[in-house]
């Protein structure tokens, strides 16, 4: 028995000297990773860490979006970067699902790695690796690379403490789309950019529902976060307020939840959130052609314009986002932007790659916005004309139709989702008390109410553990 | 030391740990080690990541205390005792039972067997899928059927109704995890020695007397082992309600896996997930070692 025991305690011993061996492994990799992290942050300015991380051979980097590997796109826009730097670029696939993009992203940093020099982020989840000091600030190696980051690209810089930590890749605008079949079928004219405001959309969509056919006015995907503020934050209410704590006890986000459940429940206009859960209607609903119209970010734009997935017989037209009555136009707008990871070996290349994406990659995607400020009216044109309007002109929608909805000076820009200090867990609890209050089980001011003092603890509990 | 020159019961030790070696390796590092990474994180203040590990503190027993002031642990706790309840007792009777009927030579004896054990080897997913589309409160099959025989306003099974949300979770549950039970008991009723109802039959005793002197009895040992594994597998909950609901309508159907899930990736609360996590572990413990100390009241080996 002595003997089996020491058998077992040899055993044993072997595993954990294999395990030490293992983590020692990992501990050389980990060090030689702090030893340039430290060495880094020694040196007082980003200029510094990019010249330490200088590679010796070619220069290789890993790119990470939420795309799927063999999307046509992003297979473009490798093509286009690798023969406008000369890298070797490789894309890594985490989720071309943007949750599921956001989890895994989290996860890996969370595991101590990013898993690419240059990685794509959602707006409201870049504070979170910016305060876990994995983000790199690219405001040295930007001038140094003679890049005028604020001239380029303003308000769409993602900016903490006057260090710029990211680039805008994706802006993307609201926009009403809508099926003309539906409206010729109804005998109701198109609408105008002019004057579009929400109760004409109500009053449109009631003209055109017709339960019989199956036929709605409007799709709109009310189990979303955004939709539940929608109107108060097109109204400029802001999220939080002077003191810091959250301003959901504002009535216009009381109204706000009122009206975007009332499309379904007083107006009739569009599915209930009982009805989009219970028979699982799909977020891109619209593309099936039984919906009138759909109001949606700039991305939506695929339902109309990517035919193989959305195989349609009938003709689109699109507007700007419809804002609500004695406001000013205004139409919800969310950034998604580009990272360079702080434990990246070539700093300057892998700004460069970034940079060069979020200047360019609109010229590849569709479904995005250009987030540059220096676009002349000639570079707009073409951009909308290749890729809006060329193969698709039997819809009869011009580049004026694009222009209005997303280059109109007059439109005021305001934030799709609450972003800022206890975001995650503030978006959250709008989802799950709208769900309550949309299918009658709960007022809309109890609704708010639990919103709020979620929302208050969520921001003091951060504001505690970020201190 | 040689091998050969050791005793053979020694030998058949050594043996014996080589065998256990692979699990013993597979098990630390997917769950041994884990599991003591989550109980070092539930006494520090990690919310989500960082390579400085000096902003890492030690703050005791803080997030356990900050964990029961949580009105939503409270509430998700409750559902999963809630959810644990109804989903062993459905399953143990109900399997119980159908093993007794189908212990006998029945018509379709073992295409029944089968079709019971189906469920369990499908993919919980794809099952949800179509739950989903069975219980579909306007044009769903179920609805449809209940509206047919006069039932004006049948349930919003897993969508609308938030009382109704857990037990029909919890039925489909049961639906999905009857298989295994009802095997391990029809393996175990036919262990049960045919002299003894010969006996209880020459005795003048009753169907009901027979199973309740007999068959219980004999099959208790089986009985508590599923019991176990059945409170086990009851707050194994994750996939089929992520599926199902996602934890709505609103949180009415988020247990305390879902809300664990939600506090350590989206909210970014990782010290609150693991502390929740050691909650679960130990109330899971805890029911396992009463239900050990009870069985020597009615478990006959």
């Amino acid at each position: 028995m002595k003997k089996a025991r020491k058998i077992l305690c040899l055993v044993v011993a072997c595993l954990m000297a294999l395990s030490l061996l293992a983590a020692c492994g990992k501990t050389t990799v980990s060090e030689e990773k702090q030893a340039s992290t430290q060495k880094a942050d020694d040196k007082s300015s980003t200029q510094k860490e990019a010249d330490t991380a200088k590679p010796s051979g070619p220069v290789k980097l890993k790119f990470t979006f939420p795309k799927p590997v063999d999307n046509p796109a992003m297979k473009e826009y490798i093509k286009y970067a690798k023969e406008k730097l000369n890298y070797d670029i490789e894309f890594v696939d985490i989720n071309p699902v943007a949750q599921e993009y956001d989890k895994k992203l989290s996860i890996s940093m969370m595991a101590g790695d990013a898993p690419a020099d240059v990685f794509y982020y959602y707006a409201a989840i870049l504070d979170k690796y910016i305060a876990a000091d994995t983000v790199l600030p690219l405001n040295d190696i930007a001038q140094k690379a003679n890049v005028n980051l604020q001239t380029k690209y303003g308000t769409g810089l993602t900016v903490k403490d006057n260090k710029v930590y990211g680039l805008p890749q994706t802006r993307d605008i609201w926009v009403t789309l809508y099926n003309k079949k539906i409206f010729d079928d109804a005998g109701v004219p198109y609408p105008t950019a002019e004057g579009w405001t929400w109760s004409k959309y109500i009053e449109t969509a009631k003209k055109l529902t017709n339960p019989s056919k199956g036929i709605y006015g409007s799709f709109m995907n009310l189990d979303w976060d955004s939709f539940q503020y929608m109107t108060a934050h097109q109204k400029g209410i802001p999220d939080y307020k002077a003191d810091g704590t959250s301003n959901f006890d504002d009535p216009a986000f009381i109204e706000a939840l009122k009206f975007a459940h009332d499309l379904a429940g007083k107006e009739k206009i569009q599915p209930s959130i009982l009805t989009l859960k219970s028979k699982q209607l799909p977020w891109d609903s619209f593309g099936t052609g039984k919906y009138a119209m759909t109001v949606n970010g700039g991305w939506s734009t695929c339902f109309v314009m990517d035919k193989k997935t959305y195989p349609r017989d009938w003709k689109y037209g699109v507007l700007p986002m419809p804002y609500p009555d004695g406001s000013k136009p205004a139409s919800s707008m969310v950034i998604g932007g580009l990272a360079v990871a702080k434990g990246t070996k070539n700093a300057e290349a892998a700004f460069k790659l970034a940079e060069l994406f979020a200047s360019d990659s609109f010229k590849f995607d569709t479904e995005r916005m250009p987030t540059r400020l220096d676009m002349s009216k000639d570079e707009i044109n073409s951009y909308i004309t290749t890729n809006f309007i060329k193969g698709h002109e039997d819809d009869g929608v011009t580049v004026e139709d694009y222009i209005k909805c997303w280059f109109n000076p007059e439109i005021t820009l305001t934030p799709e989702k609450v972003n800022g200090p206890g975001a995650s867990v503030i978006n959250s609890t709008f989802i799950s008390e709208g769900e309550l209050y949309g299918i009658g089980k709960k007022s809309a001011e109890d609704a708010m109410k639990n919103v709020k003092q979620k929302a208050d603890t969520a921001i003091a509990e951060e504001k505690k553990a970020n201190k | 030391m040689k091998f050969k020159n050791l005793s053979v019961s020694r030998q058949e030790e050594l043996t014996g740990y080589l065998f256990m070696l692979p699990f013993f390796i597979g098990f630390m590092i997917f769950q041994g080690f884990p599991f003591l990474i989550t109980v070092f994180t539930s006494f520090t203040n990690m919310r989500f990541i960082t390579k400085d590990l000096s902003k890492i503190k030690f703050v005791g027993f803080d997030n356990y205390i900050s964990v029961l002031k949580d009105p939503d642990f409270i509430n998700a706790f409750g559902r999963s005792l809630y959810f644990s309840v109804l989903y062993v007792v459905l399953i143990m009777m109900i399997s119980m039972a159908l093993a007794y009927f189908l212990n006998d030579k029945i018509f379709g004896c073992k295409l029944n067997r089968t079709l019971y054990f189906l469920p369990y080897i499908s993919n919980i997913v794809a099952i949800s899928v179509v739950w989903q589309l069975l219980l579909d409160n306007k044009e769903g099959p179920v609805n449809m059927v209940l509206k047919a025989i006069g039932i004006v306003n049948p349930p919003d099974w897993l969508v609308g109704n938030t009382q109704i949300v857990i037990p029909t979770i919890v039925i489909i549950s049961v639906w999905y995890g009857l298989g295994l039970n009802l095997v391990t008991y029809l393996a175990a009723l036919q262990e049960v020695p045919k002299s003894l109802y010969e006996s209880a039959d020459i005795d003048g005793a009753n169907e009901l007397q027979k199973f309740m002197n007999i068959t219980v009895p004999w099959i208790s040992p089986t009985t508590f082992f599923l019991l176990i594994t059945s409170v086990i597998a009851s707050m194994q909950n994750f996939a089929v309600i992520m599926s199902l609901t996602n934890g709505g309508p609103g949180n009415e159907s988020t247990v305390l896996s879902i809300y664990t899930y939600q506090q350590a990736f989206n909210f970014n609360r990782m010290q609150m997930g693991a502390t929740q996590s050691v909650y679960m572990l130990i109330v899971l413990a805890l029911i396992a070692i009463i239900q050990w100390r009870g069985q020597k009241k009615w478990v006959h080996y």
